[in-house]
């Protein structure tokens, strides 16, 4: 070998190109509000399920001795009318909101993901069927629905979780199902044809990474949907049961007007908390959206 | 038996005009009627014929893109319309196509390695070693860089994007590559190059082409036989030279008399088409074409002309041209 073309070679290098995806989340880590909502976000995540590291009172024990304390050094955020640690219940409650969240939207994300796919790839009578199934179920309020899901069974997070991913996938497949509808159509999915990938192999290989976009778009925020919602439900009495610490089930304590009037670091801090974190992960969401969303990434 | 590597016989597709709550069938789109032709080894025949005649819906019916509503399709004698998932994945090796528009033809997602790859893969032909040398080799073969191939298409242009469809539709070394209008979409500049390659690609491959386009000028260039089509129909084929010295059918002078001269100074005649292009959906009776013929007889109206040999190679389907 003479050193000439081997310097000749060191030049033309093979340089990993960008994906649009990575380009994506290049102009995602640009948008300010964004950032503030994901830090937000982890932070939130971090306490919660770091909940042991930052309290060392256990959420679920009753200090008799100490019922409707106020706020003091040995309880941040005082006590409830059982005597358990706020703070406590506060970051412990976190758990099974943000676990409701997600898991929720995976499964949604999940269920509807995979019909729509189904739908939207191979049409005729199974797409028919999915379709009527998804009129049908949006027909269907959602709190009601799970209101009358929970009230058969015993509620317990499962269940819940459950309850709102039947009744929201609907809207997942049907989104999934338009891009799939859109995709087929594209000369790449034809060549893919042409150059005899089995069908799985589109839907898989193909077509899902580019129905990727709208799918994060929608998952974020059907998270911060889902904990609204828990938190409403809860706040009615049909969500997880009441001895289980979630934002929601510390909002219902406080409705009492003599709370809401004397005790406000009660309901202040988990109303604050629901808020503000279904507001960062919308600017999130709104963040994802506008990164994914250009002639760039489109083709 | 023949020594046809294509032959395509009465091929036909209908697309149906669904109406109302019930999705009734209520017509059909005759996209293809009944077209036949058939292609040597070795050539290039070129389908020409203006937007929304069936050209292109001809191109991928003969690579089951589309399933032909009537008609055969012999593929080295073997008819492959009745072919199964399994047989027809096996023919696909013989059987590729470019696709006209390089920024809608390649997954976005995909490396340039892993499109021009992925044919290999799915039939599961050489080791990874052996399908990375493979890809280099297609890389170079097409005219691109083979270090590119870890880049995406969004960092390309549109003739290197074609390149790369070109490379991906080699990759398999098919007998047969369907061409559908792959040079529309490019810069005149560019045409001209992608051409070239296409025509460096056949004498190195010994490479058949069926080559779809609107623009006559680059059909020229690049065909040995020339088929001519219009609202789903065949109305002329010939080889190239007799096709544009000689046209006989009404509709293909017409077309050639609309190829511009880069000479000023020569006159010509040129053939303007009276009417519309009636729908496809309800074609004229009789000649599809007599509405808008300028030598349009009584039995144009009413009897359908069907394509005969006329000359030597020379097939014409119009009542011009009677065998009585």
């Amino acid at each position: 070998m003479q050193p000439a073309i081997e310097t000749k070679k060191a030049v033309q290098t093979v340089r990993k190109g960008q994906s649009p995806f990575q380009l994506a989340l290049k102009r995602f880590m640009k948008n300010k509000m964004a950032l503030v909502g994901l830090g937000f976000l982890i932070l939130i995540i971090f306490v919660s399920v770091g909940a042991p590291l930052f309290t060392d009172h256990d959420p679920s024990y009753s200090d008799l001795y100490n019922v409707d304390a106020e706020p003091s050094s040995t309880h941040l955020l005082g006590t409830n009318d059982s005597g358990q640690d706020v703070f406590a219940r506060l970051l412990y409650g976190g758990r099974i909101s943000l676990l409701i969240g997600f898991i929720t939207m995976l499964l949604t994300v999940a269920i509807g993901g995979f019909l729509g796919a189904l739908a939207g790839y191979y049409g005729g009578w199974l797409d028919m069927i999915v379709m009527r199934v998804t009129d049908i179920l949006l027909t269907l309020p959602t709190t009601l629905t799970v209101l009358f899901l929970t009230a058969i069974f015993q509620t317990d997070e499962w269940v819940l979780i459950i309850a709102l991913a039947v009744t929201t996938w609907p809207n997942t497949a049907r989104i999934i199902r338009g891009e799939f509808l859109s995709l087929r159509e594209q000369e790449y999915i034809l060549s893919a044809k042409a150059i005899g990938c089995s069908g799985t192999r589109i839907i898989f290989r193909h077509m899902l990474p580019n129905t990727l976009a709208p799918l994060v778009v929608n998952a974020t925020l059907l998270v911060a949907v889902m904990i609204t919602v828990e938190s409403a439900l809860s706040f009615l009495g049909f969500g997880v049961p009441p001895t289980v610490p979630t934002w929601g089930n510390m909002l219902k304590e406080a409705q009492d007007i003599s709370v809401l009037t004397d005790q406000p670091w009660l309901w202040i801090p988990p109303g604050l908390l629901v808020t503000l974190t279904v507001l960062s992960i919308n600017f999130i969401g709104d963040g994802l959206r506008d990164a994914f969303d250009t002639k760039a990434t489109r083709r | 038996m023949t020594h046809y590597l294509l032959e395509v016989q009465n091929l036909a597709k209908y697309f149906p005009i669904k109406r109302g709550i019930f999705r009734r069938t209520v017509g059909f789109v005759k996209a293809v009627d009944q077209v036949s032709f058939r292609i040597k080894k070795g050539e290039t025949f070129g389908l020409v014929g203006e937007s929304g005649c069936g050209k292109s819906t001809t191109g991928r019916m003969i690579l089951r893109l589309l399933e032909p509503t009537d008609g055969k399709i012999l593929f080295e004698g073997e008819d492959i319309t009745q072919y199964g998932k399994k047989k027809m994945r096996k023919i696909r090796r013989n059987l590729q196509m470019i696709f006209q528009d390089p920024y809608a033809s390649l997954n976005p997602q995909m490396t340039v390695g892993q499109i021009v790859s992925e044919p290999l893969k799915v039939h599961r032909l050489y080791d990874a070693e052996e399908q990375k040398e493979m890809v280099k080799e297609l890389l170079e073969t097409v005219g691109l860089n083979h270090h590119w191939r870890e880049r995406y298409p969004h960092e390309f242009s549109g003739g290197q994007r074609q390149r790369i469809g070109i490379a991906r539709a080699l990759a398999l070394r098919p007998k047969l590559i369907v061409a559908d209008e792959p040079v529309s979409a490019l810069d005149v500049s560019i045409q001209a190059q992608v051409v070239n390659l296409l025509a460096d690609l056949q004498e190195k491959f010994q490479l058949t082409y069926i080559f779809i386009a609107h623009d006559l000028s680059v059909v020229k260039q690049i065909s040995d036989r020339v088929g001519v089509m219009y609202l789903g129909r065949m109305v002329e084929i010939a080889p190239k030279k007799s096709l544009y010295r000689n046209p006989r059918h009404p509709y293909t002078e017409a077309l050639l008399s609309a190829v511009p001269i880069p000479n000023p100074q020569v006159k010509r005649e040129r053939i303007i088409l009276q009417g519309e292009l009636p729908s496809p959906a309800n074609p004229p009776k009789g000649c599809a074409f007599h509405p808008r013929c300028p030598k349009v007889m009584k039995i144009c109206k009413e009897v359908r002309p069907e394509l005969i040999e006329w000359e030597e190679e020379h097939f014409v389907s119009c009542h011009l041209y009677s065998p009585s």
